[in-house]
């Protein structure tokens, strides 16, 4: 019986699938308030994720035991806390990061000092306390109730493999505004504001000019994935992933609709917990047309071939990925060769060239970087060498006046020799 | 009865072959003593220090050879070493001037024949003092042929222990120059041999030998240029005939073909101005063998009307080929000339245009102190070798005229050439000396009554020999008399010269008169007193015993540091070591990836890939100068950009020589200027005066720039410096080397983590640190605590 059930699991473990066991720590404010989220929660766990939930100020809190982490994830579900129980502090969540795990946090209008110190670290800048995202055209009414602060006409990214969608359904928002820097490379907005809104705290004077987070400058849900592949994701909204959202009608512009919230913020979560869009690049390999051992270097003008192999998990099986903007780099300080490489729909991609007719120290790069997949970047070095001094050709056509010139300065030497030597 | 003849004539044989033998036998122990001398002198560094390779360049070599014996010969021929000059290689076959690396190989391909288990190290490190023992011996042969044995024996003497030449031949100085400056001698040698013997054999030896020294030296040019001028001069001064062509057109055509095929030299061989010279004084030799011939064949009336016929055509084809050969030449910026080459010709060149020339050491012009240093009393008799050699001219001693003419002017350009200089004032003192010890001895002889009768005869017809053969041969004339009181006593007596007979068989008898000639060439007349000779002989005595102490004191005390580990003398009476370049070298081999690229000043690029094992960015072979400046420039900027710049070259440890702590003067500091020089001549936004106060001093201390304080390299190298200064001698932040306290003592590093400094801070590796994972923004990044960058 054991047997049975192991040996399918050490499979799974071999084919680096860890969903089946990926567990989840969820702070909560309160712990009572976990109904709230149930359909939320309900769906991570139909996805095979381990969740426990737990009050932010609880003493027993950690994240980290004898230099293992207990967890893959975090949730962070209470906005207005101003630190952790435990011994859980932004240090630790950031390392937690740094070693690769994800986190999904998600704020509102009370975010505390903490909490929001904790989204720049991962470069998002949130409004201040008490701001709220105001929208006069696009907001939504529940329940009868008009609220100008209830977002509904937010911009889904295009990025299936992050969001899902496209979104027949608006997802419902209400919550504080963030901003990510223009040039940011690691985050996303994963739902923007409409253009029509606005971020205000009603109780605070205006600043004189005022200096508002307008439009659709304003990131509702950002998603960030750094360097190492961990992924974090900034909601501004806490109530957008409760089972009133989930189930709202509401009315926008007088039309009644449901909402996508479930599937929005579900899916976000996956993706933030890695179960979505994620690539694993293995086995690259390259070597000359017409053999197929690897060398340890080409010589120049060489035609080679190069391979790498990229399956994309999702829900923790790998399919072959496609994709036709995967570039291959051959650099010695400038890229002499950048194209893309081919797949051939079992997730192998390839490409074959001529190495570039310089000899130095060329590398395989490739820096694969597209939204809502994690991030390949493989180098790999290669030498390429001059000929060698017998690989020149022996005898050069254009060089046929030369030899003859030579060998016929040979013969006239030696007939004058002869010929003074003993002709006397 | 008719026996007693016979056996008078083979007793008097047996006498003279024993004499003969016995004369040899004394000269080859003589040799050998010299040749053991040589090697001996040398051996100081291992005495004092250990068995290890010095420097910078000889690492190099030594790797080399390492991989020639592990490889084989084609291996290394087609080498492509990829871990120097990332991300560009280096094709060590084709720019490595082989004949050391070769040497080396095959000697200890032979010791491995012969079973005997030496490594490729003590191979390396013993390969110099072996070579300055040929050397030794090719200078014998030289000065043996330009004057006599003797003359030979002395110059042999002088240079297997002159100092200028330990200067780099020292056991464990595994350079070009061990093999080279033997080489460079041995094609003199050949050379002179063949104008005197006029064999072709000899000619085929010396292009052989040309060969040996093009592989082994760039300085074959001074070679193909100085051989020229002496044909030149030869043809100037109606010294033309056979034998010099026999020398010398060989050379030109094979040695050129010889030199094309040496990858490193290939077509500059044809292609540089350095070789045209050759191809001219080539040209030249048959013209004017071509005159003579004519001369010879046609009487004078016909001679004239043709020579002028001749002459309009050729000037008209001259003026032709001449501005064609211009048209060509001025193309190149240089006219064709390589940059170490223009900087022999002007000495400003390289100071102007060429920073990376003139910010090597061995490339300034030495100072007159080391001509004292390093040549000694040879400064002195150098000169009188050259009057003695003109006083007497013959093609051999017209020859060395010339290249201790030649060699003075370039070792002042470069201190480096001194090592061309050194053999040639050896070979001329020693004509010198042993001129000045034959009119000694001679003179001395004369007062010992029964020798003067006997020899009185040969000595008649050694000179009547010798009048037969020219006027250049200054026979006893009446000119030759002394004025009284003339204090240059060597005018005196005009020994005759054993090896300059104008054909080889005159040269047997030549020789066997000369030596009896020679010891009262002078009659009791023209002798000086005995006390005069005597105290002179003492005098000369005494100096030679000084110039041995001398040169064994330079050798043991000056120049047998291997340079990576120094020693300080301490109060005690013992020795402090300071082997931090090791330890570094030894941190680096055994804590980084080995494929991590290490970046520093090119100085260290060679101990880098030979002691680490690791690649390097740039080393001291300086083919590429926008490389080397890339590395300067990131040495001369801020930190952030220096960060950008490593990273764009894959470099994951930088590491910076610092002599601060301890008092190492030639540090990373000291060469910063050069690094902002060669930087700025490729990437204008570093700008000397940036780094220089505004009176133009170039100080580290609070009147430094900021610009000089916010450099990358003031930041690696007196990082945490103050504190671990205040430690060890109690004076914060004050530099032993500068002798002031330094500018900025806070030094803070965001882009760069310190992984290792060495025992005494000479030396400090640090991290090129990764991109960070995340991007905090500035609201974290204001806060101070989010500098995280792992």
């Amino acid at each position: 019986m054991a047997r049975q059930f192991l040996l399918p699991l050490f499979l799974l473990a071999a084919l680096g699938v860890t969903s089946a066991s990926k567990s989840v720590l969820v702070l909560l404010q309160n712990v009572n308030t976990a109904d709230k989220y149930s359909k939320f929660f309900g769906s991570l766990r139909d996805y095979g994720f381990d969740i426990s939930v737990k009050s932010v100020k609880d003493s027993s809190l950690k994240l980290k035991e004898y230099g293992t982490w207990l967890y893959d994830d975090l949730v962070l579900f209470a906005p207005p806390a101003e630190g952790f129980g435990g011994k859980i502090d932004r240090q630790v969540i950031l390392e937690f990061v740094d070693s690769g795990h994800n986190v999904l946090m998600a704020l509102n209008s009370d975010a505390s000092e903490s909490m929001r110190n904790l989204a720049a670290e991962f470069g998002i800048d949130v409004d201040d306390r008490g701001s709220k995202v105001y929208d006069h055209f696009s907001h939504a009414t529940l329940n009868g109730k008009e609220d100008h602060t209830l977002i509904a006409g937010g911009n889904v990214v295009d990025a299936p493999v992050m969001v899902g969608g496209p979104y027949k359904e608006p997802v419902l928002f209400r919550g504080i505004a963030s901003v990510i820097p223009g040039d940011a490379e690691l985050a996303t907005v994963a739902l923007g504001a409409p253009s029509t809104s606005y971020s205000h705290a009603p109780k605070q004077a205006m600043l004189e000019p005022p200096s508002l987070m307008v439009g659709s400058s304003i990131s509702l849900v950002t998603a960030v994935q750094a360097r190492n592949n961990a992924r974090v994701v900034v909601a501004g909204s806490l109530e957008m992933f409760t089972d009133d959202f989930f189930d709202a009608v509401v009315t926008v512009k007088g039309v009644s609709t449901h909402t996508s919230n479930w599937a929005f913020t579900v899916t976000m979560a996956r993706w933030a917990f890695q179960d979505r869009g994620v690539l694993v690049a293995s086995n690259m390999r390259h070597h000359l047309l017409g053999s197929d051992e690897q060398p340890w270097g080409y010589r120049v003008n060489d035609d080679v071939e190069f391979l790498v192999d990229v399956v994309e998990l999702d829900g923790g099986v790998p399919k072959p990925f496609a994709a036709d903007d995967i570039q291959l780099e051959f650099i010695m300080l400038n890229p002499y060769i950048r194209q893309p490489l081919q797949h051939d729909g079992n997730g192998t991609f390839s490409l074959r060239f001529k190495v570039p007719d310089v000899y130095g120290v060329f590398k395989y790069y490739i820096d694969y970087a597209h939204r809502g997949y994690s991030y390949i970047k493989l180098t790999h070095q290669v030498p390429v060498r001059p000929f060698k001094h017998n690989e020149y050709e022996r005898f050069l056509v254009c060089a046929y006046p030369y030899y003859a010139s030579a060998i016929s300065i040979m013969v006239g030497f030696f007939a004058l020799g002869f010929f003074y030597l003993y002709n006397k | 009865s008719y026996l007693i003849p016979l056996v008078h004539f083979i007793k008097g044989v047996v006498k003279m072959r024993l004499y003969a033998k016995l004369a040899a036998a004394s000269k080859y122990l003589a040799l050998t003593g010299i040749c053991v001398l040589a090697f001996s002198v040398r051996l100081f560094s291992i005495v004092k220090y250990e068995s290890v390779i010095h420097e910078f360049d000889p690492y190099f070599n030594y790797r080399v050879t390492q991989f020639l014996t592990k490889e084989g010969f084609y291996e290394m021929w087609n080498w492509f070493d990829d871990r120097t000059w990332y991300p560009l290689g280096r094709v060590i076959g084709g720019t490595v001037y082989p004949g050391l690396i070769f040497t080396a190989g095959t000697i200890y391909r032979i010791l491995h024949f012969f079973h005997i288990p030496i490594h490729v190290q003590e191979v390396c490190v013993l390969t110099a003092p072996l070579f300055s023992a040929f050397c030794a011996l090719a200078c014998y042969g030289l000065v043996s042929q330009a004057r006599s044995h003797g003359a030979g024996l002395l110059a042999a003497f002088f240079v297997a222990i002159v100092p200028s030449y330990i200067s780099r031949s020292v056991a464990g100085s595994f350079d070009n120059e061990g093999v080279a400056i033997f080489a460079l001698v041995n094609v003199f040698y050949w050379f002179v041999k063949t104008v005197n013997s006029g064999s072709l054999v000899d000619a085929v030896v010396l292009v052989a030998s040309y060969g040996y020294m093009v592989m082994s030296w760039g300085g074959y040019s001074f070679i193909i240029n100085l051989l020229p001028l002496y044909c030149l001069a030869c043809i100037f001064f109606g010294r033309l005939n056979g034998r010099l062509y026999v020398a010398f057109a060989p050379l030109v055509a094979l040695g050129t073909a010889i030199s094309c095929s040496i990858p490193v030299v290939g077509f500059n061989a044809v292609l540089m101005s350095e070789h045209f010279g050759a191809f001219f004084a080539f040209i030249v030799l048959h013209v004017a063998l071509l005159v003579s011939y004519v001369r010879r064949m046609l009487s004078t009336k016909h001679f004239v009307i043709l020579a002028s016929m001749v002459l309009t055509v050729a000037i008209a084809l001259g003026a032709l080929a001449a501005s064609v050969v211009v048209a060509y030449v001025a193309k190149s910026p240089t006219l064709g000339w390589t940059g170490r080459s223009m900087t022999l010709l002007d000495p400003t060149y390289a100071s102007r245009f060429v920073p990376i020339i003139a910010s090597v050491s061995e490339h300034q012009p030495p100072q007159w102190s080391s001509y004292i240093m390093d040549l000694h009393m040879l400064v002195m008799l150098a000169p009188a070798g050259i009057l003695a050699c003109l006083h007497r001219l013959t093609d051999a001693s017209l020859f060395l005229v010339l290249y201790g003419l030649t060699a003075v002017y370039f070792s002042g350009v470069m201190i480096r050439l001194m090592l061309v200089l050194a053999p040639a004032v050896c070979c001329l003192s020693a004509v010198a000396l042993s001129d000045l010890m034959y009119v000694l001895c001679g003179s001395m002889r004369c007062w010992k009554p029964r020798f003067t009768f006997s020899t009185a005869n040969d000595s008649a017809t050694a000179a009547g020999e010798g009048g037969g053969e020219g006027a250049s041969k200054a026979p006893p004339t009446p000119g030759a008399a002394p004025s009284p009181g003339a204090p240059s006593s060597k005018d005196v007596v005009a020994p005759s010269t054993p090896d300059e007979p104008t054909s080889v068989k005159k040269k047997t008898r030549s020789k066997v008169s000369s030596k009896a000639a020679a010891p009262a060439e002078g009659s009791k007349l023209y002798a000086l007193p005995l006390l005069v000779c005597g105290a002179l002989l003492a005098m000369i005595l005494v100096i030679l015993g000084l110039y041995v102490v001398h040169c064994i004191h330079a050798s043991a005390d000056m120049y047998s540091s291997p340079s990576i580990v120094l020693q300080s003398p301490r109060r005690d009476g013992g020795f402090h070591v300071f082997d931090d370049f090791r330890e570094a070298y030894a941190w680096l081999r055994h804590n980084t990836h080995p494929d991590a690229k290490v970046a520093s000043w090119w100085d260290y690029g060679y101990q880098t890939t030979a002691m680490a094992n690791r690649t390097v960015i740039v080393d001291n072979n300086t083919w590429n100068t926008s490389h080397i400046a890339t590395v300067g420039r990131a040495m001369s900027s801020s930190e952030a950009k220096a960060w950008s710049i490593y990273r764009s070259l894959d470099v994951e440890y930088v590491f910076v020589v610092f002599g601060g702590l301890v008092g190492y003067p030639s540090d990373d500091i000291n060469k910063f200027l050069w690094m902002v020089r060669i930087g700025g001549g490729v990437y204008p936004e570093i700008k000397e005066p940036d780094y220089l106060t505004p009176e133009g001093d170039y100080r580290v201390d609070a009147r430094g720039t900021k610009t000089m304080l916010n450099s990358l390299m003031y930041k690696l190298s007196y990082y945490d410096f103050a504190d671990e200064s205040q430690l060890s001698t109690g004076q914060r932040g004050v530099d032993r080397v500068r002798g002031y306290p330094i500018g900025k003592l806070n030094v803070k590093l965001s882009y760069f983590e310190e992984v290792f400094t060495s025992q005494h801070w000479m030396m400090r590796i640090y991290r090129v640190r990764d991109q960070p994972l995340r991007d905090p923004t500035l609201r974290a990044g204001k806060k101070g605590k989010a500098a995280n960058r792992r």
